[in-house]
């Protein structure tokens, strides 16, 4: 896989869950705390630099993103693809790991995912993690 | 009658035997002239051309080739400000000043000003060249909430909202050579004109007519001298001086002014006005930072303002032109009213030409001559400094590190280092003071560690290596190996309770074990430990032996997993591959780095998920080009589920067992922890996380000798301290429940599912399919 448009549901599912995190800050008592908001934007950004092809880019927001929030599956999933672009299959596999247990439970995204958790064990001498 | 001497019919004196000499003499003379005089007038002159060739050389050799050593310069990491943050807290605040922004009053004027004035914040940031973007540094508007916290970020004026903004790093050190100068040189442009203007006002003020040596300044000189009895201008111009720094020394000799003028009249040949302003500019000497001399106007702009040059003010503009003829003597730190007298007079100057009106001038006069260094020297990171250093050093020679000017980007927050190095000299003193029979006995001073690291993402954010770094550079984070105690067990537990293990090894944290004196035959010798407490708990739930950290309970539950089982994930989870399998490893018997115990614990905090440390970011050259860049990198350890698992027992710890001090200390934040104290109380450990941030601090003597308290009493203090003010401004985080854990409220006596009538209930975790189904037989009836 090195198809961006690969990930349109979970990109789509991206601004969903930011549009749901806003409204719940907007709420008088909000469920979520509001690293968790600013971790999903920065995810957005960072899909918008791999949008434009900028790696490096998508791989500092992403970090800055899990680093607010490690529970971002979208930020995980981001930097599985920027690792598995750049070469780093067994990174790349440790963050796609990590956002499957991370992202939300929605058979498209998660099938997304499958499909890029495949192209990259084609990349990967050894055993893949679990 | 004397005989006259006879004419000479040729019209000639007879000559006598001297007067022919004489004209010998001369014929030889000017003969020799004729012969050798021009070799020898060509000789000088072409010995004078070759000269002249050889500086115009060295002049374009300098001109365009290295100027100047450049150290790198090493930087914390930035900090993200989004909508949720508290910003009107100290914290935050400390955060603004140790960056140079200052409070303001009224609306910001300029990039570092900030006013918090109600609800309302508005930030002028500094510009700052990130290693993929520049900030150019903007005034931004944000709205709080009653408490403090952001709620809407945009641009001021209406411009556009945004969602997160980054606070630059800050620089917190550098690798210099032996020349330990601190410059930035930049482009003329970059320097505002009134500067330039006000350098020439006082140093040069033909510079642009002159073509090197100016000789109305060098006759002014000499008559200011001649008048005064002693050296007191030297009449050199821009360009002699921009000589003398690149080329010769400060010897006060005819021959070194002569070569100093031929050098400056050659230059001026050479180059333009401004490539010699420009270079002027970034060559001089501004001033002394401790051993650090500061060069050129960029450095010293930052040095004495906390800003850029286009950034400074009239008065600073003054002020740093003032400065030139003698930093140290007319220092603004240290000697205001001599350099706000000469900042006067340049004001003054700058008036006259015409380069300020009469408004300007006034108000200038009325500012205050403030160099307080604002951002420079305040953060105290020397352990961490060395750290980053010695990776460094084992990747890029120290000569190209000391000259090439990279900058390197860590990972360091500079205001949790502050607190960390407050927090741990603070309460190693109070331990000192409160046991001073214990420390005088012992001879020597108490010390202590403690690092602190995002679990997440592997990067160290604080480092105390020490109580103090200048009586003790050893760094007891990284090169120290001491017993953790304790804080070993959570190892054991996670080898119990963990999916991988079956049968009678495999453990539920509800199944019981017995806590009773116990012999375990190893290796043909036989191990029986003792409890703290001396005394032993009969049967005891899984999570009792971690809570209340029991040994032989532990021990029981080590020899049924198997030695080798805990040694190989102990290793898997980060410690070193030469830990050794023998049973008093389970209790801590192997001594280990605190930054081990930083890695193990990161994995049950980032849930089973291992991050390499990461302490240097990036490497960009002066040209902001990447030399080096590392991401986070990171590996599934173990089972998210047995991270979990653990991270739960250890959560109670924190709200029941050996940890429970820390939430009477005020700490609220969800947080799982493990206090650890080795044989005769040597060695006093905490290991404790958040899902943001975890902590280890160890507390002893060098020389292992017992300081008498448990890990619960030296190192959680301390702990307790630093997370609680690191997280000060944070939202509460929960630790996530992954996938295959099934939560529980079970009766905490008996394990069965608890009932209205239960007394104790905890809610226990469970791997899917592990809980109990069966309600407690003890309140069954209810």
């Amino acid at each position: 896989m090195g198809n961006w448009e690969a990930f349109a549901h979970a990109s789509a599912a991206l601004d969903r869950q930011v549009a749901a995190l806003v409204a719940d800050q907007a709420a008088a008592r909000p469920r979520h705390s509001p690293a968790e908001l600013a971790s999903l934007r920065l995810a957005q950004r960072a899909r918008d630099m791999t949008n434009e092809g900028r790696v490096e880019a998508t791989i500092d927001l992403a970090e800055r993103a899990i680093a607010l929030w490690g529970g971002n599956g979208f930020a995980n999933l981001w930097l599985a693809y920027a690792h598995h672009q750049s070469g780093r299959p067994r990174t790349a596999e440790a963050f796609a790991s990590r956002a499957g247990s991370a992202l939300p439970a929605d058979a498209y995204v998660l099938g997304e995912l499958a499909g890029l958790r495949a192209s990259i064990r084609a990349n990967m001498s050894g055993p893949v993690s679990r | 009658m004397a005989a006259k001497k006879p004419r000479s019919t040729s019209g000639r004196s007879r000559s006598t035997p001297r007067s022919r000499a004489r004209f010998s003499f001369v014929r030889l003379a000017l003969s020799l002239t004729l012969v050798v005089g021009p070799p020898l007038v060509a000789a000088t002159a072409l010995a004078a051309w070759m000269e002249y060739a050889e500086i115009e050389k060295r002049l374009v050799e300098t001109f365009d080739g290295r100027r100047w050593d450049f150290p790198s310069q090493i930087y914390s990491d930035s900090y993200a400000v989004y909508p949720g943050l508290a910003v009107s807290s100290d914290a935050f605040k400390r955060r603004l000043a140790t960056l140079g922004y200052k409070p303001v009053p009224g609306r910001p004027a300029r990039r570092g000003e900030y006013q918090l004035a109600g609800q309302e914040m508005k930030l002028w940031l500094h510009g700052f060249e990130y290693p993929d973007h520049r900030e150019p540094g903007r005034l931004l508007e944000m709205r709080l909430d009653r408490e403090g916290r952001v709620i809407r970020i945009a641009e001021a004026d209406g411009g556009a909202e945004i969602y997160e903004f980054l606070l630059e790093p800050a620089r917190i050190g550098g690798v210099h050579g032996a020349s330990a100068e601190q410059r930035k040189a930049v482009g003329i442009d970059e320097i505002p004109v009134a500067l330039v203007r006000a350098v020439l006002a006082v140093e040069d003020r033909r510079f642009f007519e002159h073509s090197g040596v100016d000789g109305r300044a060098l006759a002014r000189a000499m008559v200011v001298n001649l008048r005064s009895g002693e050296v007191r201008q030297g009449g050199s111009t821009l360009t002699q001086q921009l000589m003398k720094n690149f080329f010769l020394t400060d010897e006060r000799t005819l021959s070194r002014k002569f070569r100093e003028a031929v050098m400056a009249v050659a230059a001026e040949q050479r180059f333009s006005k401004l490539e010699i302003l420009e270079n002027y500019l970034n060559e001089i000497y501004l001033g002394q930072d401790g051993a650090f001399s500061i060069h050129g106007v960029w450095e010293a702009s930052q040095f004495y303002f906390g800003v850029e040059p286009s950034d400074l003010t009239v008065a600073q503009i003054a002020t740093l032109a003032a400065i030139i003829r003698a930093p140290n003597y007319y220092s603004p730190q240290r000697h205001p009213e001599r350099a706000r007298e000469r900042r006067d007079l340049v004001l003054g100057m700058m008036h006259a030409q015409g380069d300020i009106d009469a408004g300007t001038y006034e108000r200038a006069l009325a500012e205050p001559v403030v160099a307080e260094a604002p951002g420079r020297g305040e953060v105290d990171a020397p352990y961490f400094l060395d750290h980053v250093r010695r990776d460094l050093l084992g990747r890029y020679p120290k000569d190209v590190l000391s000259r090439e000017g990279y900058r390197i980007f860590t990972t360091l927050d500079p205001e949790l280092q502050e607190i960390a190095e407050r927090v741990v000299r603070e309460n190693v003193a109070e331990i000192e003071a409160d046991h001073a029979e214990v420390v005088a006995k012992v001879g020597q001073p108490l010390q202590a560690a403690l690092i602190a690291m995002n679990p997440r993402t592997g990067a160290v954010v604080a480092m105390v290596g020490g109580r103090d770094y200048r009586t003790s550079q050893f760094n007891r984070v990284t090169d120290m190996r001491r017993q953790p105690g304790s804080t070993f067990k959570p190892i054991v537990m996670c080898a119990a309770l963990g999916s991988e293990q079956v049968g009678a090894a495999h453990f539920r944290p509800t199944d019981k074990v017995m806590d009773e004196r116990m012999r375990w035959e190893y290796g043909g010798e036989v191990w029986s430990p003792r409890n703290y407490e001396e005394k032993f708990y009969g049967l005891v739930s899984v999570r009792d032996v971690l809570e209340h950290s029991l040994n032989s309970a532990t021990a029981r539950i080590s020899k049924d997993i198997g030695i080798r089982p805990i040694r190989d994930l102990a290793v898997r989870l980060g410690m070193d591959p030469k830990l050794q399998a023998f049973p008093a490893i389970v209790l801590g018997g192997w001594p280990v780095p605190p930054f081990d115990m930083a890695q193990v614990f990161s994995v049950f905090a980032a849930g089973g998920v291992r991050a390499n440390p990461l302490a240097v970011r990036k490497v960009v050259d002066r040209d902001n080009r990447a030399i080096d860049g590392r991401t986070v990198e990171i590996s599934r350890v173990i089972p998210a589920t047995d991270a979990y698992m653990v991270t739960h027992l250890l959560a109670g710890v924190m709200e029941r067992g050996t940890g429970a001090a820390a939430r009477r200390k005020g700490f609220r934040h969800p947080a799982a922890g493990k206090t650890g104290t080795s044989n005769d109380y040597k060695d006093a450990w905490f290991v404790g996380f958040t899902p943001d941030l975890l902590a280890v601090v160890w507390v002893g003597f060098d020389q292992a000798a017992s300081l008498g308290l448990a890990g619960s009493e030296a190192a959680l203090p301390i702990w307790t301290d630093f997370m609680r003010q690191a997280l000060a401004d944070h939202p509460h985080t929960s630790f996530q429940i992954p996938e295959g854990i099934t939560l529980v409220d079970v009766d905490k006596e008996t394990g069965g599912l608890a009932t209205p009538s239960c007394n104790k209930v905890v809610r226990e975790a469970f791997l899917a399919g592990e809980e109990p189904h069966a309600y407690c037989p003890d309140h069954a009836r209810f």
